[in-house]
């Protein structure tokens, strides 16, 4: 067939919609319950390297060793300071919902005070605002508006100390 | 001890933002065919065929089973492996494992990526963990600004480095049939005009998304040496592997891929990188992806790798070439995207490469692939079989 | 976990929801162009292995011959097997409503079976080797639904 004939090339949308049930597991569902429910942050410890894992796991990934299972956790303050951050400026299909999501935002990196990194959003949307090592400090939402998710946390408030 | 493998044959197509004239499997099949022509075989001379692509971006599933016909693995051995980022980097592994294993002895692996049938940025979304943090991730271009802001602190480096950078894929991308982005650009202030995605990421500084195909050849010593006039042969690899979640405060993750690079410098007696390797071609998807890894990859002292640009190192014609192809900024089909860095490896040691070859005897070369958590993989290809 | 208290499942319930868009090639563009303008079904011939394919490929996968000589087949053929639908699994994804029925159809000037919705059929009175035509839709789009589906020869 000569190429040139046919400039018209067809092509079909193709929707992928499909719902799944995944498992949390012992640990991260732990962890997703103690968030809603009590709106406490828990992280485990290594037994062997001591860096705390967060979320918890079932395995230290560096020394493939067993990490410790709930209550044996510890409770983090939810407290912390900015490392860094970025300013999310091009708009991004949430591949939940297919919907765009608003921008711009700005999430952040916050090395929590018991020393260990997490990533999440941030209240203050005033990039002139933020300051390396800023301290910042959990926000929940309501426990009516909790589902166990990481986004039960609503984001960190620059507080000062 | 595992046999001896060569490179036999290679073969792309050439790179654009999308190809509406061809399907999947079509777009898989030039890349076979350029491959065994460069080759001087025939489809039946192939043993087994492993494929891949990064999955994800065509919402295309179980592929293997759609290309058997066009890849030619139609009642042959084969399998598809897909690592993310480093598909490209893998999967030439995984036909060297097959060769080297004595169990094939003709393998052609064969990878692609078809970027413009969805929505990249989504696509590379779902690669996050549902349960825990796909509903606050962010996309590739935050990471990589990230990583221009940390090295201007660090270094001392500024935008203009990162233009440079810009312009030598530029130049080199313009000589290369096979590229995507030829934009003659002519001075740093045509990059640095360039519109600001984050601080002080542009536009210019990153890759595009680019949809093709590469495939490569790959033989048993024995095999090699009966088939090829220019085998070209693969004295090592690696894959370095960590676990998904890093939060370990490092604001730049580096440790993967200097674990990589000095892996295969201690196997291979590699003191010094740029006067034991004769051209390099990496997985670089933004400029400062590029001036940050020649740091972690040894070729010069922590800080310096601006330096190197700024004397013209690193240009196609200097002392040590750097992606001499135009490499990733210019191109990046992503599950293609670290094989086109062994098959450009490859033809420089042959002196095949044209327009974009270097001038100087390639005796060693080498690649890398690089993905998701910093994994990286590395090979070292030489012209000599010892 | 024998010995200790069970944990409750905790399940997290998601979507993947992403749009795509697949071309289909220059060949089976031409195919879908045919169908939707000239209600016309097309075969790709492969001279070497003498096979006429529906749905048009362009490789052989016997011979790894480059295909690119379409030809018309027939609107009309033979059930070569066929199966009926008793469950609904995803409605998005399902094409009828139950019960319905699949068949496998070769048709006539075609070496090769394709799968299809088969309509206007007692479904009790399925049998292979009977003999189908197309049934199209007014609105065609350029895609395989452009097919209705295929009914009983009307003698």
């Amino acid at each position: 067939m000569d190429k040139k004939a046919s400039p018209e090339y067809l092509g079909t949308p193709n929707l992928l919609n499909l719902p799944f049930n995944w498992s949390a597991g012992p640990y991260l569902g732990k962890w997703l319950t103690e968030l809603r429910d009590n709106g406490k942050l828990w992280a485990s410890r290594c037994p062997k390297c001591q860096r705390l894992l967060l979320p918890p796991r079932i395995i230290c990934g560096i020394c493939q060793v067993r990490a410790p299972e709930w209550p044996d956790w510890v409770q983090l303050s939810g407290k912390g300071k900015l490392i860094e951050w970025e300013k999310v400026v091009a708009p991004q299909m949430n591949p939940s919902t297919g919907k765009i999501e608003p921008e711009p935002y700005i999430h952040g990196n916050i090395l929590l005070d018991e020393g260990v990194t997490f990533q999440h959003y941030l209240e203050e949307q005033d990039e002139t605002k933020l300051k390396k090592g800023a301290r910042v400090k959990m926000v929940l939402k309501p426990r009516h508006q909790r589902e166990g998710l990481v986004t039960d946390i609503l984001y960190f408030r620059l507080v000062q100390e | 001890m595992a046999n001896r493998v060569a490179i036999i044959g290679v073969g792309q197509t050439f790179h654009t933002s999308k190809r509406p004239d061809v399907c999947i499997p079509e777009l898989c099949n030039e890349a076979v065919r350029a491959a065994l022509e460069d080759a001087e075989l025939t489809i039946k001379d192939i043993d087994a065929i492993v494929v891949g692509n990064m999955e994800l971006f065509e919402g295309r599933y179980h592929q293997d089973l759609w290309q058997v016909d066009y890849v030619g693995s139609y009642h042959k051995p084969g399998f598809r492996v897909t690592t993310g980022g480093t598909t490209g980097g893998t999967l030439p592994c995984t036909a060297f494992f097959c060769a080297a294993s004595g169990v094939f002895d003709v393998v052609m692996a064969v990878t692609f990526e078809k970027q413009g049938e969805g929505d990249s940025r989504a696509a590379l979304k779902t690669v996050a963990d549902p349960i825990w943090d796909r509903w606050i991730s962010t996309g590739a271009i935050g990471t990589f600004a990230r990583l221009g802001s940390w090295y201007m602190k660090e270094s001392g480096a500024t935008e203009e480095h990162a233009a440079l950078v810009r312009l030598k894929a530029d130049k080199n991308a313009c000589l290369n049939p096979y590229a995507h982005l030829k934009l003659n650009l002519k001075t740093v202030e045509d990059v640095l005009r360039s519109e600001m995605l984050v601080p002080p990421l542009r536009k210019l500084d990153m890759c595009p998304t680019s949809e093709g195909a590469c495939a490569i050849i790959v033989a048993s010593e024995q095999k090699a040496k009966k088939l090829s006039k220019k085998p070209v042969w693969v004295k090592d690899w690696v894959e370095v592997h960590n676990e998904a979640r890093y939060n370990r405060g490092d604001p730049v993750s580096l440790e993967n891929l200097e674990k990589a690079a000095l892996t295969i410098y201690r196997r291979n007696g590699i003191t010094n990188p740029r006067r034991d390797i004769s051209v390099a071609e990496i997985y670089e998807p933004a400029t400062w992806a590029e001036l940050v890894w020649y740091e972690a990859y040894h070729f010069c002292e922590k800080g310096e790798a601006f330096r190197l640009v700024e004397k013209g190192i690193t240009e196609r014609e200097g002392e040590f070439p750097v992606n001499p192809s135009g490499g990733v900024i210019a191109t990046n089909p992503i599950g293609a995207t670290g094989m086109i860095r062994v098959a450009e490896a490859a033809l420089q040691i042959r002196g095949d490469a044209g327009a974009h070859q270097v001038s100087r005897e390639v005796k060693r070369t080498f690649t890398t692939a690089w993905g998701g958590s910093s994994w990286t993989v590395a090979h070292l290809l030489s012209k000599s079989v010892d | 976990m024998s010995g200790k208290e069970a944990t409750a499942p905790y399940i997290v319930q998601g979507r993947l929801y992403v749009p795509y868009f697949n071309y289909y090639g220059a060949l089976a563009s031409e195919f879908y162009r045919q169908l939707r303008d000239s209600k016309k079904i097309m075969g790709v011939k492969c001279p070497s292995c003498d096979k006429v394919y529906m749905p048009p490929r362009s490789v052989c996968a016997v011979c790894f011959g480059n295909l690119n000589q379409l030809v018309e087949v027939s609107t009309q053929g033979a059930v070569l097997t066929y199966t009926v639908i008793h469950y609904t699994y995803s409605p998005s994804y399902q094409p009828a409503t139950i019960p319905y029925a699949y068949g496998i159809i070769q048709l006539d000037g075609a070496d090769t079976g394709f799968c299809h919705l088969l309509g206007e059929v007692d479904l009790d009175r399925l049998s292979i080797g009977m003999r189908v035509e197309a049934v199209f839709k007014d609105q065609r789009e350029g895609n395989i639904l452009d097919i209705k589906y295929f009914r009983p020869v009307q003698k």
